[in-house]
């Protein structure tokens, strides 16, 4: 029965979202554009060709005790537990295509008496890597970023010294981008530093850019944050100071963007599918039938230096609409992975679809 | 008397193989987290000894790292009591109050805790909805260092997960972000 319905619901089914029209203004780099998005199998006749099938996950991606919200990357699922205080604790996960758990790691330092976990990315051959605080009895705290083997063991660390690295993803050469921040000094201000950052397992910090006194005291730039790395560039959507960032790795100077956050809405979710091609999932915490939840993209206006969150049409609606993306866990080479409303298996069941613009 | 002696010999022959299991089961525990061979650098490239070589401690994180500890060793499975700080207003002291999380959709339940202020420390993360109560995300803020010396407080948004929790907001100087 389930699989009738998921037959009907989601194969060989091609939805065609248009971007808004209402939403893009007068923008001059936001003409009618379309956005395709196909489920299920091949599409052929569309130039379109995806083979994924929907894939329901083991739940313990999110059922840990003190889960973060997941990503997908380089392949894999990435869980993580934020909090851990014993040793030998699974504090991040790896999930397969298939839904299921192939790896894990229980990061750790001794002496310490807790754990935190700010964010985790994957290398190109799966190795897991962890960003974070080790905190001793004693109100140390020290700031990583670490690497482990295939078998989940730490292998090698960076220690950050001065800067917390919130955000991680690793570029192409297993080198770590990291926006993060610098703490505060004793007058409630902010630590002078850079807030993105390059490191190397070796080297230890290889880049630095960005003043942290570019923004504001609070809110502070890497609350509410995503970073990404392609195979040309890290992109960083910074929500609380409303700045979209691309960094090439080949650059000396990063191009900054203004770009708001939709009114009343949060943002949970980042994809970068390269120069200029960023989602985000925007959602209504508090209100369950926000008809402005959903997947948006960004739309450049180069000469302005800004960009603009513009809804996905058919992408965005109640949450209780069926169909209508609920969650942007990442990309996958030309797909976005997402969850959909409507779905039997709610957010558990993963779907592979594919957007096109067409200008 | 010979007999005896078999029984204290098979004891020590015991003790040892005992403690040599526990000597390699500690061995792979430990090999778990951090390799024999790992490599710990500063920033600047230089290895360290310890990932804690060279840090002053900090008293006052200390003390709420104590307090998060204790709660945490009482509620060993996680968020089935949520912290959160309130603060009506930058001239009221915040005070935590815990809100119960289930997976039901009645409203969680208030009440006072007994420790006062720690939301100076927190760092947001977005954590993710239980099934039961519809998916989607919340926010819910952890105890960090980054903030350590930072004054903020912290105010209830209201309802998260449909009900299931709730969603706490920072609240800087008083105003609300």
């Amino acid at each position: 029965m389930l699989d009738k319905f998921i037959k009907f619901r989601y194969k060989r089914v091609v939805l065609t979202f248009v971007w808004s029209l209402a939403f893009v203004g007068s923008n001059s780099l936001t003409e009618a554009q379309e956005l395709k998005i196909a489920h299920g199998d091949s599409l052929s006749s569309s130039g379109l060709s995806e083979t994924q099938e929907r894939v329901v996950f083991d739940s313990s991606f999110m059922n840990g005790p003190r889960t973060a919200s997941p990503r997908w990357e380089s392949g894999y699922l990435i869980s993580r537990e934020i909090e851990t205080f014993v040793p030998d604790t699974p504090n991040v996960r790896l999930y397969d295509k298939s839904g299921r758990k192939v790896r894990e790691a229980s990061i750790w330092f001794q002496g310490a008496q807790r754990l935190l976990i700010k964010d985790a990315a994957v290398t190109s051959d799966g190795r897991i890597v962890a960003s974070g605080i080790a905190e001793k009895p004693d109100g140390t705290a020290a700031p990583f970023i670490a690497l482990t083997n295939l078998a989940g063991s730490v292998t090698n660390v960076v220690r950050t010294d001065g800067f917390y690295p919130a955000n991680i993803c690793v570029a192409p050469d297993s080198t770590v981008w990291s926006f993060g921040g610098t703490g505060y000094n004793e007058s409630n201000r902010a630590n002078p530093g850079a807030v993105l950052r390059h490191f190397d397992f070796q080297k230890g910090q290889i880049g630095a850019f960005i003043s942290r006194s570019a923004y504001p005291t609070s809110p502070m730039p890497d609350e509410r944050a995503f970073i990404r790395c392609s195979s040309t560039q890290a992109v960083v959507y910074a929500a609380q100071v409303h700045e979209y960032i691309e960094m090439d790795y080949d650059s000396t100077s990063p191009r900054r963007y203004l770009a708001e956050v939709p009114p009343n809405l949060k943002f949970d979710g980042f994809a970068s599918q390269g120069p200029k091609n960023a989602f985000g999932y925007f959602a209504n915490h508090l209100k369950n039938s926000d008809p402005t939840e959903g997947l948006y993209a960004l739309v450049f206006n180069e000469s302005g230096k800004t960009a603009r969150w513009v809804p996905v049409a058919g992408a965005v609606g109640p949450g209780i609409q069926s169909g209508i993306i609920r969650t942007l866990w990442g990309s996958d080479g030309q797909a976005l992975v997402v969850s959909r409303a409507g779905d039997p298996a709610g957010r558990l069941a993963f779907h592979w679809v594919i957007p096109m613009r067409q200008q | 008397m010979r007999k005896k002696s078999v029984v204290f010999i098979f004891h020590r022959s015991h003790l040892f193989v005992s403690l040599l299991g526990a000597f390699l089961l500690f061995s792979v525990g430990s090999a778990r987290t951090v390799a024999e061979s790992c490599r710990i650098v500063d920033s600047k490239g230089r290895p360290l000894p310890s990932v804690y070589q060279g840090l002053k401690p900090n008293p006052l994180y200390a003390n709420h790292l104590l307090q998060r500890v204790k709660w945490s060793s009482s509620n060993p499975g996680g968020p089935k009591l949520l912290l959160l700080t309130y603060s009506d207003t930058k001239d009221v002291p915040c005070g935590i109050v815990q809100a119960s999380s289930h997976d039901g959709r009645s409203r969680p339940r208030l009440r006072k805790a007994q420790f006062d202020c720690s939301g100076h420390y927190m760092f947001l993360q977005i954590r993710p909805c239980t099934q039961a109560c519809g998916g989607g995300n919340y926010d819910w803020y952890f105890s960090d260092p980054e903030e350590s010396n930072y004054l903020a407080g912290y105010e209830i948004l209201g309802d998260g997960c449909n009900g299931c929790t709730l969603e706490e907001g920072s609240c800087e100087n008083g105003n609300i972000h």
